[in-house]
Formats: C-alpha cells, structure tokens, sequence
C-alpha cells in the first residue's frame, strides 16, 4: 500500500525516471565500452588419429580480449572444410577456457573429419593425392562471448597449409 | 638541366628509403625467466623483454605477439595491444607474463598414473615478433629467447651452469 503511493507521488516519480536514465547510461556504456574480441590465428596443429575410417586433427584458436573486463566464452561453431568438400563441423570444446582483461585466449579444437556420406571417400582420395604434399584446411564460423553483459559474436574465417608428413613426425 | 634536378630528386628519394629501412632496434634480448607460481592449478613464468632504440627519433611499438613453449609443448601465447613510445637513444622494457595449466607442460605417466612433476628444469622457448613504427613506416622485427628454467616451489634450489638442480 504504501509502496503503491511511493509511486505515485512526485518524489518517487522522480526517482524512478532518475533511477531508469542511470540504468539506461548504464547499458549504453557497456555497449560502447565492449569491444570485440580479435581472432589471431590458430597454432599447434597436430594430427591426432589416422585410420581407414576418419582423421582427428587437433589445434588452438589464438583470440585477443581487448577490454578492461573478463569474458565468458558461450560457444563455438565452425565448419570444417577440406580442399572445397565440407568436412566436419566442431561446436564443442574440450576444456573450460578462461578470457582474462586485456589477454591472448586459446580455444582448443579437435576436428574430427566426418565418415558420413560420401565426404569421406572423396576426403580419403584428396589425402591419398596429398599424403605427401601440402593440404589446405579452412575453419569457418564464428565463437559467442560474453563481455560486460553483452552478448557478441566473432567470425572466424581460417585458412591453414597443413602437411600430413610433418603432422605425423610431430 | 631538367634531367640533372632529375636525377638529383632520384637519388635523394632513394637516399632517404634507404635511411629509413634501417634497423631501429638494435638491442634485444630477456631478462632471465622467472618462475612466478608454481601450484597444481597454475604455473605462471615472467620475464622482461629488453631492447634499445638505436634512432635519432622516438619509435612507436604497437603490438607484440610470443608464442611460449615449455618442453616441447605450446602452452600460451602472449599479446600485448598498445602503443608504447621508445624515445630516441633509450631503452625500453616491456614485462610478459604467462599463465597456463600445469598438466599442459609436466605430465609425469611413469607409474601409470597422472602425476605433476616438481623441482624440474625446463626448456622454455619465447618465440614471435613486434611491430614498431616511425614516420609512418613499420618494422616487423623477431624476438627469440630459450632458457633452462627450473620450476619449483623450493627456494633453496637453483640450478648451476650444466642445468643441473643444485641446494644452496
């Protein structure tokens, strides 16, 4: 009851238009003051499982977080592509990843190389012709995070001359 | 006449890219790695990136990006966005520090279990590049350093010049 009159007086009229511009300044704050976060590079490629019915590679994605605040990483999604043909798709990680202020990040992707359909027999023929030469894997999508509340979303468009002969020695 | 201001205009043009493509930095090198923490949930190396603007003008170094590797294994990159203004004849000193898992760099699966090493020397590599810039031109120069590090928590120990773990 008298909250109901609190509200409607002038005073608490006032307070609550005052209090919502604060709110409002707020928000629009933290939309300007969030930047992006850059994705780097990926590093660290390493083949993980050969066999007859699928190929596990493994890297990490190098971003940079260039705000003042820590980020949480919501998710991934990427599509793999081997030469032209879609290869696998990678929307989980492994670990928990930590986004300090000001810092480098590492997502670490494993990319497993999809038997189904056809894909594979047209992959196994792609790596039989490049098994001793240079391959190119492109990583297209995007991560979702979280910085000061506010949600954004950085596109990655990746593409990585990869050598199965060297991935095998290291 | 016309050809001779040519030509002089030609070689003066030429004399100054040449002034300009010069080396900047002359001096690089890291100070000794130091082992920051050292707990199961974290291990934290530092050092100092030390090097001198040998150029009569103030440079601007406006990123910075190492990849830090211990034993082998890649366990962080660091990246630094910001300008930084190196004064002529001066010498400029930026900190790296890097944080990273433990079961990333000193696995130890010798007794069929999972089991972080301790008081263990290391080889740690910092290895990646900066941009520096003056009059609107920029330098990529390459930064390297390697250095045996001893990771432990005792600090009675140190290790002596064959890079062995030796008490004081």
């Amino acid at each position: 009851m008298r909250r109901e009159k609190f509200k409607k007086s002038k005073v608490g009229k006032r307070l609550l238009f005052i209090l919502s511009l604060f709110f409002l300044l707020f928000a629009v704050g933290n939309i300007q003051a969030a930047e992006s976060p850059e994705f780097i590079k990926t590093k660290d490629w390493k083949l993980q499982k050969i066999g007859t019915t699928k190929m596990v590679l493994s890297c990490k994605a190098v971003f940079y977080n260039p705000n003042k605040a820590k980020a949480k990483l919501l998710g991934i999604n990427f599509n793999v592509l081997l030469g032209d043909t879609k290869a696998g798709k990678i929307n989980q990680i492994d670990q928990k990843v930590k986004i300090k202020k000001r810092q480098a990040f590492e997502i670490p992707l494993r990319i497993v190389i999809d038997p189904e359909s056809n894909v594979w027999a047209s992959i196994k023929g792609i790596l039989s012709a490049v098994s001793m030469q240079d391959f190119v894997i492109h990583i297209r999508g995007s991560i979702q995070v979280r910085v000061l509340g506010i949600r954004l979303k950085i596109p990655v468009n990746e593409s990585e001359e990869l050598n199965l002969k060297e991935l095998l020695i290291s | 006449m016309r050809i001779n201001i040519f030509l002089l205009t030609l070689v003066l043009m030429l004399g100054s890219c040449r002034s300009n493509s010069s080396k900047s930095l002359e001096i690089q090198q890291f100070s000794e790695i130091k082992v920051s923490e050292f707990k199961k949930k974290n291990v934290g190396i530092n050092t100092t990136l030390r090097f001198y603007n040998a150029e009569e003008k103030t440079l601007t170094i406006s990123y910075i990006e190492c990849d830090i590797v211990v034993n082998g294994k890649d366990v962080g990159t660091f990246i630094k966005k910001k300008n930084h203004d190196v004064p002529a004849k001066s010498i400029f000193e930026l900190p790296i520090q890097v944080d990273f898992k433990p079961e990333n760099a000193f696995l130890n699966l010798d007794y069929g279990m999972v089991k972080i090493k301790s008081d263990v020397v290391s080889d740690v590599s910092i290895e990646g590049y900066l941009l520096s810039s003056q009059n609107g031109n920029e330098e990529k120069v390459l930064i390297s350093a390697r250095q045996a590090v001893l990771f432990s928590n005792n600090k009675d120990l140190y290790i002596d010049e064959a890079g062995k773990i030796q008490e004081k």
